[in-house]
């Protein structure tokens, strides 16, 4: 197949093709930044959470009149929502596990060393804490019962004993063993014990796309406390496939034990997780639907540019089979032509692509794209354009030798 | 001449189907996907309050100790530095508030007392933020100061509670204390919220308003957002929050006029200065002005994913506007044979000028309409993927003008090559092949 006389009819009648590898450029730019983002956002949704996010959901209550004893209104709940069948443990927190709404704090590990604080979510759990979640302690121990302490709700009181998440005791401890070690809050001098070394758990920012945070999404600490303010929360794990029996009940044994009181926000942490990552997976269903109405608008352009080379080159597709071209030579002749066409446009598109990523990067620091997707993107776009070329391709391959015969 | 072309673009159309309906059809996706990104982000980049955005303003001073040493100053304000900033008559009105959520319980014993948002607020907040009233008005400066126990609630509460009736003057029960109702609002909902951008940035506004002074006599925590306390240890209850270093009210001061905005910048800077000498404020004066636009760029509230998705979109209006172009001029080559006959009978170029681009622009009208039609589905498929967003996803007048105006436009830049090339040709060759 020669391609210089393709190369010199499309030189002559530009214009169509140019409008389309115009198309293939800007068609190649949005699909691989398209596909980019999407798979950023699909990576971001599948990050491990650590916890037993398929049996646990979160509740919460309010008491409609001031509470007495907090410290006891919360123990006998607890000792309520244990007892129901299904149940594997349950325990109060301060906030929900990755639910966004958490408290921030920073230590240190050499005394005095207040600017080296590292940045930490905290949540408060008792001794039961970590069979609710689903954590196996790593290193050390657990809390005592005895260790619980009652604390109020914006009380910022600092822990003698704390329990770490294994990435954050690495960050504190590059070297290990941070099991026993002590850890300092401030410029307080007071040593703070680390008691135990948990698996690693989602901090409650897993929602958030912040630079301060992400490379910090395992990092916890543990405070051995109980706490209510204007509510609580609880945290309540079942056996599996007990979930929605457990969820059903739940209101009426918290309301029959005290029914001086609101229960809402009975939420399974899936659901919850599904919330956290609403904005990502519809991003990335908007991207996918952009993606394939862009592919289905782009194969059209080529069919229809094809189509209309077809009917103008009516006669001479008709001579140069009258002069012994194969039906074969006639479809490869459009094939090498969108080749061409694709190829063009392609090009283009590759540094269209790159330069809408350098946006990115430069202004809302996302990462650098990476080849792959070009590569990909432009198989693709190949693909497509010859596919979409094949149909009019044979139509001219059909076109009778006869009418070179006719009037010229 | 107009109509006569109409008609004119109207036989064109017939006689090419096919490629009018795809020409149609590639205007319109271009168009709804464009116009569906973009309400998307006029909503979040709204400016909740065009009237007076540049004239009000919240401000930053830091009073963090000295380590450590990174990072943005806080946000908020201290209990102390927002009552004492309260005193100063050069914002023309100024507000503190901030948002918590109590138990709100009706007399009517047939509704189960509920959680509701309420927001503790200097009475000046209404009329700083042209809240609208839809009974009564706000509490007076001599309620405040003496410690009334009166309330404004929100349209939705009103209806929960009374029915939707003027509820001026009766009581209702919140965390357990009796409020006077003094004013009702009217549905109000600035999107983004810009004054409280934590809980729900596009949801509907509280429930109840009281007066701040209350605040010292009724331990009402803030809820949501935070709360920062720049000391090792801080000091017991609810007075001792009070009095320490923790920052977490927010406070915005209208100021008219330049001079008034340098005035307040100077007054924040003596302020701290003079607090400083109090051996508090140990960094260097890092106080900072916003306006609202400015606040909420500061606070990144449009997500830059809606921004690349923005640049996404137009490139994908460049494809359809490309396609249009291309299909177009196959059209154009079509009819050589009649432009041939009219130049040959004396039509002038600039006629056939006119008479194409006035196909183009009912083309583009065309695909505009649809355009709209498909843009209110894909409104409809963001509305159904953001569950939280009630309010986000309408289209208003401007935005269908401008999905108008933008098909339009885009039909005649993509009519515009295949005309100028139909006036070129020369008549002559293609009336011999007729």
């Amino acid at each position: 197949m020669e391609i210089q006389p393709i190369l010199n009819a499309l030189v002559r009648n530009r214009s169509g093709a140019l409008l389309i590898a115009i198309q293939i450029a800007l068609t190649l730019a949005v699909v691989v930044n398209a596909f980019f983002i999407i798979n950023q956002k699909l990576s971001r949704m599948d990050r491990p959470v650590g916890i037993d996010r398929d049996n646990i959901f979160t509740v919460r209550t309010t008491s409609i009149n001031t509470l007495g004893n907090r410290e006891a209104f919360l123990k006998a709940d607890m000792q309520v929502l244990r007892a129901i069948p299904g149940v594997i443990n349950a325990t109060p927190v301060l906030t929900i596990p990755q639910g966004g709404s958490t408290r921030v704090d920073g230590y240190h590990a050499q005394q005095g060393n207040v600017d080296f604080a590292q940045l930490v979510n905290i949540n408060y759990i008792d001794h039961h804490g970590f069979e609710a979640l689903g954590l196996k302690i790593i290193a050390g121990r657990n809390f005592t019962q005895e260790e619980i302490t009652y604390v109020g709700r914006n009380d910022d009181t600092i822990p003698t004993k704390i329990i770490l998440t294994l990435d954050y005791a690495n960050r504190l401890f590059p070297e290990g063993n941070a099991a026993g070690k002590n850890l300092y809050y401030g410029d307080n001098d007071i040593p703070i014990k680390i008691i135990g070394i948990v698996e690693n758990m989602a901090a409650g920012w897993l929602g958030a796309d912040d630079a301060r945070v992400n490379d910090k999404m395992n990092d916890m600490v543990f405070h051995p406390f109980i706490t209510y303010g204007n509510s609580a929360w609880y945290l309540i794990r079942t056996e599996s496939g007990m979930q929605n029996d457990v969820m059903l009940e739940v209101e009426d044994a918290l309301v029959k034990r005290y029914p001086d009181r609101l229960v809402d926000n009975l939420r399974s942490q899936n659901d919850l997780l599904s919330r956290v990552y609403a904005g990502d997976k519809a991003l990335a269903i908007i991207l996918t639907s952009v993606i394939i109405l862009l592919i289905g608008i782009t194969s059209l352009g080529v069919v229809g540019l094809a189509n209309s080379s077809v009917s103008q080159r009516h006669k001479q597709i008709g001579t140069r089979r009258a002069l012994g071209a194969q039906k074969a030579d006639v479809v490869s002749y459009f094939l090498v032509e969108n080749m061409l066409i694709t190829g063009t446009g392609v090009v283009v598109g590759v540094f269209l692509a790159y330069g809408f990523n350098y946006w990115l990067v430069t202004e809302f620091a996302q990462p650098k794209l990476q080849g792959y997707y070009v590569h990909l993107s432009i198989l693709l776009l190949f693909l497509l354009g010859q596919v979409a070329v094949l149909m009019p391709a044979l139509k001219a391959s059909n076109i009778s030798p006869a009418v070179a015969t006719r009037s010229i | 001449m107009l109509t006569y072309n109409i008609h004119l673009a109207w036989l064109s159309i017939k006689r090419t189907p096919v490629l009018s309906a795809l020409m149609v059809a590639a205007i319109a996706i271009g168009i709804a996907i464009c116009m569906t990104i973009l309400t998307v982000y006029k909503v979040m980049a709204n400016d909740p309050i065009p009237q007076k955005s540049d004239t009000i303003f919240t401000q930053t001073i830091d009073l963090r100790s000295a380590n450590p040493a990174t990072g943005n100053g806080p946000d908020l304000m201290s209990y102390q530095d927002a009552q004492n900033l309260l005193k100063s008559d050069i914002p023309t009105l100024k507000s503190v508030h901030y948002q918590t959520v109590a138990i709100i319980k009706p007399d009517d014993k047939d509704i189960r007392p509920f959680r509701s948002r309420v927001r503790p607020a200097t009475g000046d907040f209404f009329s700083l933020f042209d809240a609208p009233f839809l009974f009564g008005s706000r509490w007076s400066a001599d309620d405040e100061n003496n410690l009334q126990q009166v309330t404004v609630i929100s349209n939705a509460l009103n209806l929960k509670l009374f029915g939707g009736q003027n509820s001026i003057g009766q009581q209702i029960e919140i965390a357990g204390r009796f409020f006077k109702v003094v004013g009702v609002l009217d549905k109000w909902i600035p999107t983004p919220r810009f004054f409280e951008l934590d809980g729900g940035v596009f949801s509907e506004t509280e429930g109840a308003f009281i007066p701040f002074s209350l605040v010292p006599s009724i331990e009402l925590r803030k809820s949501g957002g935070s709360t920062v306390c720049h000391v090792s240890e801080v000091k017991e209850g609810w007075q001792g929050f009070l009095s320490d270093e923790c920052t977490w009210l927010h406070m915005w001061v209208q100021l008219d006029s330049k001079e008034q905005q340098s005035r307040w910048k100077e007054h924040l800077d003596n302020y701290v200065e003079q607090q400083k000498a109090l051996g508090r404020f140990p960094r260097e004066l890092n106080n900072h002005i916003h306006n609202v636009m400015q606040w909420l760029e500061f606070k990144q509230v449009v997500s830059n994913d809606y921004i690349m998705l923005l640049g996404l979109a137009f490139m994908f209006l460049g494809v359809c506007l490309f396609n249009t172009i291309g299909l177009m001029l196959s059209q154009s080559l079509r009819r050589r044979g009649e432009v041939s006959v009219r130049r040959a009978l004396g039509g002038s170029k600039l006629t056939l000028f006119y008479q194409h681009m006035v196909e183009a622009s009912v083309i583009g009208l065309t695909g505009g309409i649809f355009g709209l039609l498909l843009a209110q589905a894909g409104l409809a498929g963001v509305r159904i993927l953001y569950q939280d967003f009630e309010v986000l996803t309408r289209m208003n007048g401007q935005m269908v003008a401008i999905t108008f105006g933008l098909s339009v436009l885009s039909s005649l830049l993509a009519g515009l090559f295949p005309t100028w090339r139909a006036c070129q040709l020369a008549p002559a060759q293609y009336l011999k092949t007729q």
